[in-house]
């Protein structure tokens, strides 16, 4: 799956994207337990960050399968 | 509905046509917002904006079609600026057409809340003040 990082996200992680290589299935938790693994430094804005699954948002039922593109959506501030 | 949908690093035109429908518009309304000079208690030059964009644009149609149903506008032009904007431009052009005037304020209303809480476009940086 690949990660997608912006704003707020990308300063901290210093990447735009990176790929995970997971054989299996993930819910957000355990999305969560991996990104916080590489990114520790994002726990605290875990809160605010919503999970967008292939350009949608994600519900807390949303798995996570391995050819996803997984966005991690900070406060938006547009317009 | 006609939805047209434009993220650009351009400057929005100062002066845009008027969307309609012909003989069946009877009220178009455009919403500009622009980038001011100051952010929190700072003094600032601009801002910068990015977006995820293929969502954003997923996430304005879902938003779009989600409220004609309670306000049935017949046309809807949203631009939204990327990258550098000074102070003083337009950083999003939101325009509507619709029957009547009323349709078209509460959707552009509504729109605006919404997209400031859903659509992945964030100010991602201030300018420098000159």
């Amino acid at each position: 799956m690949t990660l997608l990082y912006f704003a707020q996200v990308r300063r901290i992680t210093a990447l735009a994207s990176e790929s995970f290589n997971m054989g299996t299935p993930l819910t957000s938790d355990e999305l969560w337990q991996h990104v916080l693994q590489r990114h520790p430094d994002l726990a605290l804005l875990r809160p605010a960050i919503r999970l967008a699954r292939n350009g949608a948002f994600a519900s807390a039922e949303t798995v996570f399968n391995p050819g996803d593109e997984i966005a991690l959506i900070p406060p938006v501030s547009g317009g | 509905m006609l939805l047209h949908i434009q993220f650009s690093p351009e400057p929005i035109p100062a002066a845009l046509p008027a969307l309609s429908l012909g003989s069946e518009t009877g009220a178009f309304v455009e919403f500009r917002g622009f980038v001011r000079g100051e952010e929190g208690d700072h003094t600032i030059g601009g801002l910068v904006y990015e977006t995820y964009q293929p969502m954003a644009e997923r996430e304005i149609t879902r938003i779009a079609e989600a409220l004609v149903v309670d306000h049935p506008v017949q046309a809807v032009r949203i631009l939204h600026r990327l990258g550098p904007v000074p102070v003083g431009e337009a950083a999003i052009c939101l325009g509507v057409a619709a029957r009547h005037r009323a349709e078209a304020f509460a959707f552009l209303a509504s729109f605006m809340d919404r997209l400031k809480k859903d659509v992945p476009i964030w100010k991602t940086d201030t300018l420098p003040a000159a």
